[in-house]
Formats: structure tokens, sequence, C-alpha cells
């Protein structure tokens, strides 16, 4: 009895030791995933900067150096992906998921400024959309808006496609929140600043969106 | 963490927690093991009971390795019992009646445990022991349990048990999950736990099988009760690794789910019968460890899978809404190999780990019973029972609930 008795003890500590280990060893795997998601906010923080410059020196410089001028970052085309993941594994609620998705956000909403005023300088006619969603169960049809988007944004590259969290808790996104006068409804779109609610099949988004069929060369995109 | 998570994270802790007492149970007897101990004194009397209903394509060749064991002839017997066979088997048998070491009775159909006590009455040998009938033994089978018999004093022994001549992949599939229960055999009898005496090749002590009535009727799985009864009385059950029995694997998906059916649903109906076993102290590592280990099992594994289920059903459903609004891609995305994406999240390392420790376990029993692997049973045995052992499980704890006996065939 007592040998089993001591059976039971070093049992239960090797698999707790066992069980430890994973706990830390996740642990330390989520620590560097924030850090490699850090990186990304330094390069977005980057961008930004880049950005606010750019703003600066529109006055400067030529149309041509502008428009061959990529103003968003080689990492943002993964942002998303990389966000979204880790949004599923830590939790929305993490501080370092909302800290990188209030970064992106403000990211897409200075790219979307800057577009507008290099439109006006230059005279070009882009065509803007924003597109609110939740992941908050609210929103029964915002992945298919997503997906609808997404396919849209592939084949047309020069589309500007802008996503929004609409919860997310940002004073700048409030302010476009505003700025637009959405009513809450979702998923939500702002096509050249007029807006349209519930689910747009791509059939739908491409009689809404003027021009379209001249958007199919190269171009950065933000989703 | 929510709720989900942590049920998962307490599961997957306390199957490390069976597993590693298991292998802590193994690894102490183990070292104190004496191999090969050749047989001192005299040879015991053995009587080998061959339980046949409608076995004419197997029987002979059970009876033939019966025959060929090395094992002293006066010392051996073997009594075929025709339990009311309605095909050639009466015939068959009779081709061994000439010879002076089988003994052919013929009763009408009554179950196996009904064929196995009236050899019981039949036989003054010291240790009686049983060869289903679709069974084939090692010419040194019968040596090495019984020198494990003498070596411990146990009062039964069991085998280890192996897929004879697998061809078909659900054989294979079943080679490398025998090989498992090699080892799991030993650890069980190393705990002093064993609850099952399988029909191929147990044996057990006459006089003490008399003493506590011998064979029942128990819901399909007498093999089973029998176990749970030496236990029940403290009678120590034993296991000999190095006694190989090869048995005939069920050759078809729908034939392995009603045996696992009839398996799964006999322990639970048995674990009903003696649940004063479960969590009693006086039975030691069995009452404690490995009987509670093996009923959460089952719903460990209908949990998980479960949620795997339901993950798998939104995957799919995520897919046919992006195909219905987009159409399919006639380019798709590769997987991605970033390590950014692997899964490591605590409950998905213990899996691994787990997963780890049964592939060692899979070849440690390999080792004991000196078995050679298909070398496609290992990975389709990790890939495939996953999803069809939940499908038995979950049929046999609806049968348990509505008491619905699973047939034998």
């Amino acid at each position: 009895m007592q040998q089993n008795t001591k059976r039971y003890i070093i049992a239960f500590v090797i698999a707790a030791a066992i069980f430890g280990t994973a706990l830390v060893v996740t642990n330390m795997l989520n620590n560097v995933r924030i850090a490699q998601v850090q990186t990304i906010e330094d390069n977005i923080a980057t961008d930004i900067l880049s950005l606010e410059t750019q703003f600066e020196l529109l006055s400067e410089l030529s149309c041509k150096d502008i428009r061959e001028n990529s103003v968003l970052s080689q990492e943002l085309a993964d942002v998303s992906r990389r966000v979204a993941y880790t949004e599923e594994k830590l939790g929305a609620e993490n501080p370092e998921v909302l800290r990188l998705k209030r970064q992106y956000t403000l990211l897409q909403i200075k790219d979307l400024l800057l577009m507008k005023k290099v439109s006006q300088k230059c005279g070009l006619q882009p065509v803007f959309v924003l597109y609110f969603y939740s992941n908050q169960n609210d929103c029964p049809d915002c992945e298919r808006q997503g997906y609808a988007l997404t396919s849209l944004g592939e084949s047309y590259p020069k589309l500007r496609i802008y996503s929004f969290d609409y919860h997310l808790d940002l004073p700048a996104l409030k302010t476009l929140l505003t700025i637009n006068d959405l009513n809450g409804e979702l998923p939500a779109l702002i096509i050249n600043e007029k807006p349209y609610y519930g689910f747009k099949s791509i059939d739908e988004l491409k009689k809404l969106i003027p021009k379209i069929d001249t958007l199919t060369g190269t171009s950065t995109r933000s989703k | 963490m929510d709720g989900t998570v942590i049920a998962t994270n307490i599961l997957l802790f306390l199957a490390l927690y069976a597993e590693v007492f298991l292998l802590l149970a193994f690894l102490e007897s183990t070292q104190g093991a004496k191999a090969n101990k050749k047989i001192a004194g005299k040879f015991p009397s053995v009587a080998i009971v061959v339980p046949c209903f409608n076995e004419e394509t197997t029987v002979a060749g059970t009876i033939n390795s019966l025959l060929a064991l090395d094992y002293p002839k006066s010392k051996l017997s073997i009594i075929a019992v025709n339990d009311g066979s309605t095909d050639g088997t009466s015939a068959v048998l009779a081709q061994f009646s000439n010879d002076p070491r089988i003994t052919v009775l013929t009763k009408e159909n009554g179950g196996k445990h009904s064929a196995m006590n009236l050899a019981l009455t039949k036989t003054t040998a010291d240790y009686i022991g049983c060869l289903d009938a679709d069974s084939f033994v090692a010419p040194d089978a019968l040596k090495t349990s019984m020198q494990c018999l003498l070596e411990t004093g146990a009062t039964a022994v069991t085998p280890a048990i192996l897929v004879n001549k697998p061809t078909r992949i659900i054989e294979i599939i079943q080679q490398a999950e025998y090989a498992l229960s090699v080892f799991i055999r030993r650890a069980f009898a190393s705990a002093n736990a064993v609850f099952i005496t399988p029909g191929p090749f147990s044996l057990f002590k006459r006089d003490v099988l008399k003493k506590i009535g011998g064979w029942k009727h128990a819901h399909g799985t007498e093999d089973m009760e029998i176990a749970m009864r030496l236990q029940q009385h403290h009678f120590t059950i034993t296991n000999s690794p190095r006694t190989r029995v090869f048995t005939t694997a069920p050759k078809t998906v729908r034939a392995l789910y009603k045996q696992r059916v009839r398996w799964t649903y006999g322990f639970l109906m048995n674990m009903w019968d003696y649940r004063n076993m479960l969590g009693n102290r006086s039975f030691g590592a069995l009452g404690t460890i490995v009987l509670p280990s093996a009923l959460i099992s089952i719903g460990t594994v209908l949990y998980l899978t479960s949620l795997v289920v339901i993950y798998m059903l939104n995957r799919i459903w995520s897919m046919f809404i992006k195909v219905d609004t987009v159409g399919i891609a006639m380019n798709p995305a590769l997987p991605t190999l970033d390590p950014f994406f692997i899964n490591t999240t605590s409950a998905a390392l213990l899996a691994y780990v787990l997963i780890g420790i049964a592939l060692g376990l899979i070849w440690t029993g390999k080792r004991l019973s000196d078995t050679k692997l298909h070398p496609a049973a290992v990975p389709l045995y990790m890939l495939a029972y996953c999803w069809i052992a939940p499908f038995w499980l979950g049929g046999a704890l609806i049968r348990a609930s509505f008491r619905a006996q699973a047939p034998w065939r």
C-alpha cells in the first residue's frame, strides 16, 4: 500500500511537471508571438510616421512621385491575417491584440485621408470602400461580406478597401463613424462617401462602384 | 479561460496522470523481472478449452496450434466444446477425436460461459485455459505463461495478443492497437489492475475458478466479468508479454464496429455490476486509477471528438459560405508553413505529448511481444482510430443506457 501511495504521488508530480511545462512553453510561445506582433506594430508606427511626413511634403512632391510611392508597409497585407489568428488564440480582449488592431485601424484611416488629398491634388478619381464589420456575433452577414470584398479586391487591385471593426474602442474610428453618420446596422459599406447597409453580393458591389473596369491595375490595398 | 478550455485541460491532465502512473508501474516491475527462467520441478497439468460456435473455418488451425505446443504431452489436454454449431464445426472436430489429448464435447448452444463451465466439470487439471476458436498460439506460449504463473504465484495469467496475418487495411490498423494493448496489459499487471482475462489463451488455477463459481453470462463479455470477480476476491492476475497468441481480427469496419460496441457495452455493464470497486482503495490501483480512468476515457474521447467535430463543421460552413459568395477559387491559397500559425495552446501541446507517449508505448508493446508491425500500421492507427472509435463508444453508451445488449455477430 505504501509503495502504491508513493507511486500515486510520483505519478502526480511527473504529470504536474509535464502539464506545468506545457503551460510555461505555451506562455513562452505566446510571448514570442506577441513580440512578432509588436514588431509589426513598430513597422506600422513607422508607416504612420511616413504617411504624416508625406502629408507635409505633399505640396512639394509631384503627382508622379506620390503615385509610384507605396504608402503602406509591405507587411500590411499580412497584418490582418496575423491579427485575426492572434485574436483567435489569445482572445479578443487581449491587450496586445487590441493595441495592434488600434494601430492597424489608425494606419488605414491615415492612408484614407492621404489618398483623398492625393486625389484632390492630382485629379485622380479613386474608389474608396469603407467596410464596417463586427465579430461580436451581432453581424451574421459580415463573414460573407468579407469574402465578397476580399474577392473583389483581388480582381480589382486599384480598389481601395478599408475594413474597420465597428466596436473597436478608438477615438479616430468613432469620429469616422460620426462623420459618415452610420446607423449601427452591419455590415455597413461606404462607397465614395455614400452608405449602404446589409450584405452586398459581388455583382451588387460591381454595380455600386463607378467605372470598376478601370480599377484592374496594380496598387496597394489595405485589406 | 473559458469552460471548454478548462474542461479540456482537466481531461488531458487526467489522461496524462493515468499514462504516467501505468508507465511507472511498468518500469518498476521490469526492473526486477527475471527473464527466461526455466520451470523448476514438475510441470503442472493444464487443460485448454476451445469453445466453438460456427467456427468451421478456423477451429482446426486453433487445435493444431495447441497440439504443437512445447509442453509435456502427458500434462496437456485439449477440450473442444461444440456449443450447438450449425455449420461444419462438428465434422472438423470429429477429425481430432482419435487423438488421446483431445476431448470433444457437444452441447446445445448456451453461450461461451456455458461451454467453459461444462469443460470445467470435466477436467481435473491444475490449470484451465481458454483459447477462442479463431486464435492460434505460438509453440512456446504455454511454457512462457506457466513460467510467469509459477514465478509470480498468480491465480491467472494473460498473454500478448497479436493480429494473425494482417492483410487488409483494417487489420493492419488493429496491429498497432494490439501492440499498444501488449504494453497496457503488462502495465495493468504491474499495477495489479488487470480487469480482462481475454478469451485467447488466458490461464487460471482450476480450483480457484471452481471456488468462485466458474464463468457467468455477463453482457457478452464473460472474459471481463471473470477477471473482475477474481479481483473482487483479491486474487492476482498477471501478464506474460512473451506469450504470443495470434487472433483473427475483424476484417471489415462493420465487423470491427460490432465487436467494439460489444466490448465497450460489456465494460460499461460490468462496471455497473461491480460499481463497488470504483474508487475503492482496497482494490489498489484497479479501483482508484485504472477503472475510473477507463470510464473517464470514454467520456473524454466523446467530448474531445465533439469539440473537433463542431470546429470542423464551423470550418466547413465557412467554406460553404465562401464558395456560395465568391464561387470556387481557381487558384486556392496553399496552407502556410509560417511557424506563427502553428497551434501552441497548452491543450495542443499536451495532446502532442500524449501522442508521443502513445507512440512510445506502441513501440514498447512491439518490443515486449517481439513482433513486427506493418510500416503503415502506426500512422494509419493514429489517423483512423480517432475518427472511428467515437462511433462505437457512442453506440455502446446508447446501448448501455437502454440496456440493449450488443450481439456477438
